[in-house]
């Protein structure tokens, strides 16, 4: 079974993301839930749901989170999440999310790579 | 224990459903009659949710599942398809069971421990022959007993 996907972002971002990346690449080949988290929420109880996503996502080749941007509550909840099979990457990106589309049978090391590799491969001056 | 709503009404076997949005409106429909919620509205949320992505989970199974204002607890829906469906798996395996959980909205914590526990007894391959293989109603609910489920 494939690695699971988390989104953990601020506000509706990752619900944004992943419908418009679902809709450039045709399909969503990954199991995704998506986490967000709002201002008003309390780190805690966020932790808490996190943990539990994490539960319902790994079918047994882990779970990948993905997170926006480092040293806000989304990635510091993500990094704070307890699981023995979890890679987190920061700096979510519709082009990391892409380039993770097009490897949905790969490892979870491998994924976690693969999102930087998108993700960097995205930023550039035109 | 967390308490669902589940009876004989809410199950269809040999269903003939031939799409997943056709499932997905059988499954409306189903919960529409139990709840007293609009039909439209449940199945705008569950499709809604399956926009972000399948909600299969691979081995033939689908968990479609919503939070839903206006109800109490949580329901469950079961069909059992005659003939998979393409229900944009993730796996090979087209999807003949489809057991759709919908938690009043504001559970977020009830929704994911449900999802969890129900996707566990899924995983089991002897309890998707079981569900697979049964013949009414009361064999389903039998198959989807757990030690954290209370089905009222």
């Amino acid at each position: 079974m494939n690695v699971g996907i988390l989104m953990i972002t601020h506000s509706d971002i990752g619900k944004q993301m992943l419908l418009t990346a679902t809709s450039v690449f045709g399909k969503n080949p990954f199991r995704v839930e998506i986490l967000s988290v709002d201002n008003y929420d309390h780190p805690n109880d966020v932790k808490e749901l996190g943990q539990k996503y994490v539960k319902f996502l790994d079918k047994g080749n882990g779970v990948l989170i993905l997170t926006d941007i480092i040293g806000t509550t989304p990635s510091n909840i993500a990094k704070s999440i307890n699981h023995k099979n979890i890679r987190v990457v920061a700096g979510l990106n519709l082009s990391m999310l892409l380039n993770v589309f097009n490897y949905p049978t790969n490892s979870l090391n491998d994924l976690a790579d693969k999102a930087i590799e998108g993700g960097i491969a995205g930023i550039m001056k035109l | 224990m967390l308490n669902i709503k589940l009876d004989n009404s809410h199950i269809s076997i040999n269903d003939n459903s031939k799409s997943k949005k056709s499932v997905l409106e059988k499954l409306a429909s189903i919960l529409s009659e139990t709840t007293g919620i609009d039909a439209d509205e449940i199945f705008n949320q569950l499709y809604e949710r399956e926009r972000l992505g399948s909600t299969s989970v691979g081995n033939g199974v689908a968990l479609p599942h919503a939070r839903l204002h206006g109800i109490n607890v949580p329901y469950i829906s079961v069909i059992v398809l005659e003939d998979a469906i393409d229900f944009d798996n993730i796996d090979d395996f087209d999807v003949d069971i489809v057991l759709c959980l919908i938690v009043p909205y504001e559970q977020t914590d009830d929704h994911l421990v449900l999802l969890s526990s129900l996707s566990q007894i899924l995983d089991d391959i002897s309890n998707r022959k079981k569900i697979r293989s049964s013949r009414n109603t009361e064999q389903i609910i039998t198959c989807l007993e757990s030690e954290n489920l209370n089905y009222i």
